[in-house]
């Protein structure tokens, strides 16, 4: 390996990549010892043009470091933008690109971490609290949508099983489904971005969320508490007996108004295409 | 179809980028354009819808995949697994070839995501010529390297870009994408007539071209790839086309997409050019 061009890499990506700017960067790399011998100024490493100073030149680089990573969140994120106002969301991704530099080779996963970041740095604030319920299903959406497309089973299978077998019936999920129990009511102000008609921050009540995608497209629905219940179970295996007992079994579950739905839920569930395969055990 | 260079590949015609705003357009409606190029690592890690979609496409347009992600530059050690994940891509969508810029995008495992410069030197140039040759090995066949468009130059560099990366062609034995609007923004960053580049370009070795729109923020311009290309980027891609007797052109259009009839217009405003060296060639 080159050792010139590795110092010259490493004082570069130093100098662009500071969250204090390009003289910052250069301060930084020469209290660092990463500058060549000698290296008095920006112009013994860059030569200043007509039109641009060194600082300058090196400064497209270091204003688009930002802007491109922050844009890829804003993308990611435009309910959590939305809620914060770009300036905030702007200047928490700058904090996070600077405190969490990327270490992947794909733009597509940069945002990853961002929710767990916005955990640790969440506290009492209410608005970040909102926002990291925000992140998971953003995220979410984009983590299905890479997830392998596969063809649903129909819900005439379901419907030819009797309820006496139900312990003996595994319903096998759809990779491309992510569950959630949330501490905010998500779904009205996603819905309210979607349609650019915010009508304010909800305050905090527990609600649960189901992301998924099929070949039609990736979606969200908002689920009861009973049916988050159900289709955890059968999302870790359960039989379709035993995911309807530990729902019903549930604390606060709300039996009756269960058993009247399930028909219709696993006739919608069914549709949606939240399910691949109807398993019967021996 | 035309070959014309030493690599025996194709002039595959005009083509864009497939981007997902257009999937379902271009799934439904198969536009009338020749082929299609993929960034590779918006399809490497997805067995989801893009993945689906790239195989429809593939079956009507031939696919050439462009990555940003190699950083042939760079002297951090080769990503292989990486480069396994490019490799199976490659080999699963049987595309007409593959590519990547003449950058480095980070060091120390940071990635900047952008296309640094890589200096201009004779240890740069071993450095680069023995990773494209490691590279080449494994994935049994060329690499398609892009000219980037720079910002700035480095105190250090020995010769010109263009010198550089003939020499880089030679001696790794690789092909060349010549990005005219890069040449373009380069040659104005660097006070630099774009004639005199063009007549050093090792004509064998082009097989593909890009184009794309630029920003001029007057005194210096970036590569945005978000505006119609600009008419003395039109006038030195003529000139091209006629020195390669005609290669494979591709509009790149990323930031603000515009709708596939905008897109597709400015995707046929090549083929007049390409329609002269026709009428020249009977």
């Amino acid at each position: 390996m080159p050792e010139g061009l590795r110092a010259l890499e490493t004082w570069m990506l130093r100098i662009v990549t500071h969250p204090g700017g390009v003289d910052a960067g250069f301060e930084a790399a020469q209290s660092e010892g990463l500058l060549p011998a000698g290296t008095s100024s920006l112009d013994d490493l860059v030569p200043p043009n007509d039109r641009l100073s060194a600082g300058e030149q090196l400064h497209v680089y270091a204003f688009a470091y930002f802007d491109r990573i922050t844009d890829v969140l804003r993308g990611e994120y435009p309910s959590v933008e939305l809620l914060l106002g770009p300036a905030r969301f702007g200047s928490l991704a700058r904090d996070f690109i600077t405190e969490q530099p990327s270490r992947t080779y794909t733009l597509n996963r940069v945002g990853v971490p961002f929710s767990s970041w916005l955990a640790e740095r969440a506290g009492d604030d209410p608005l970040l609290s909102f926002a990291i319920d925000l992140s998971l299903v953003e995220r979410a959406l984009d983590e299905v949508w890479d997830c392998k497309a596969e063809a649903p089973v129909a819900y005439e299978a379901l419907q030819v099983i009797p309820p006496d077998r139900w312990d003996r019936v595994r319903l096998d999920t759809i990779d491309a489904l992510q569950l959630f129990e949330l501490r905010h009511p998500i779904s009205a102000f996603m819905n309210g971005v979607m349609r650019g008609d915010l009508d304010g921050v909800p305050e905090p009540e527990p609600s649960w969320v189901c992301v998924y995608c099929t070949l039609a497209g990736r979606y969200r629905i908002p689920l009861s508490f009973e049916q988050h219940a159900l289709l955890s179970s059968l999302v870790d295996g359960a039989t379709l007996g035993e995911a309807i007992e530990a729902a019903a079994t549930s604390e606060g579950a709300d039996v009756p108004a269960m058993l009247a739905g399930l028909g219709g839920w696993f006739r919608d569930w069914t549709e949606r295409g939240l399910f691949r395969a109807v398993e019967l055990l021996d | 179809m035309d070959v014309s260079n030493r690599f025996g590949l194709p002039d595959l015609g005009v083509g864009v980028g497939l981007r997902v705003p257009h999937f379902q357009h271009v799934v439904e409606r198969k536009p009338a354009v020749d082929w299609f190029e993929i960034i590779s690592e918006n399809f490497m890690d997805t067995e989801g819808r893009p993945m689906r979609v790239l195989e429809q496409v593939r079956r009507d347009y031939p696919v050439v995949m462009h990555g940003v992600a190699m950083s042939i530059g760079s002297t951090d050690p080769l990503d292989w697994d990486y480069l396994k994940r490019l490799k199976a891509l490659a080999d699963r969508i049987d595309v007409a070839w593959m590519g990547d810029h003449v950058c480095w995008t980070g060091v120390g495992s940071h990635n900047g995501h952008d296309l640094y410069p890589v200096p201009y030197t004779e240890a740069s140039l071993r450095h680069v010529v023995e990773r494209i040759k490691t590279i080449q090995d494994f994935l049994g066949r060329p690499l398609v390297m892009e000219n980037p468009s720079t910002y700035l130059t480095f105190s250090s560099d020995e010769m010109p870009e263009i010198e550089w990366i003939g020499r880089m062609a030679e001696d790794a034995d690789c092909a060349l994408l010549l990005d005219v609007n890069n040449v373009y923004v380069t040659c104005r960053n660097h006070g630099l007539d774009p004639m005199a580049y063009l007549e050093q370009v090792p004509w064998d070795r082009v097989v593909q071209n890009h184009l794309a729109g630029h920003t001029d923020n007057g005194t210096h311009c970036v590569d945005t790839h978000d505006d119609h290309v600009c008419d003395a980027v039109w006038a030195l891609y003529g000139w091209v086309q006629q020195r390669t007797g005609g290669v494979a052109t591709l509009i790149e259009w990323d930031g603000d997409l515009p709708e596939w009839d905008l897109l597709q217009a400015e995707a046929d405003k090549a083929r007049p050019y390409r329609e002269q060296l026709e009428a020249r060639d009977a």
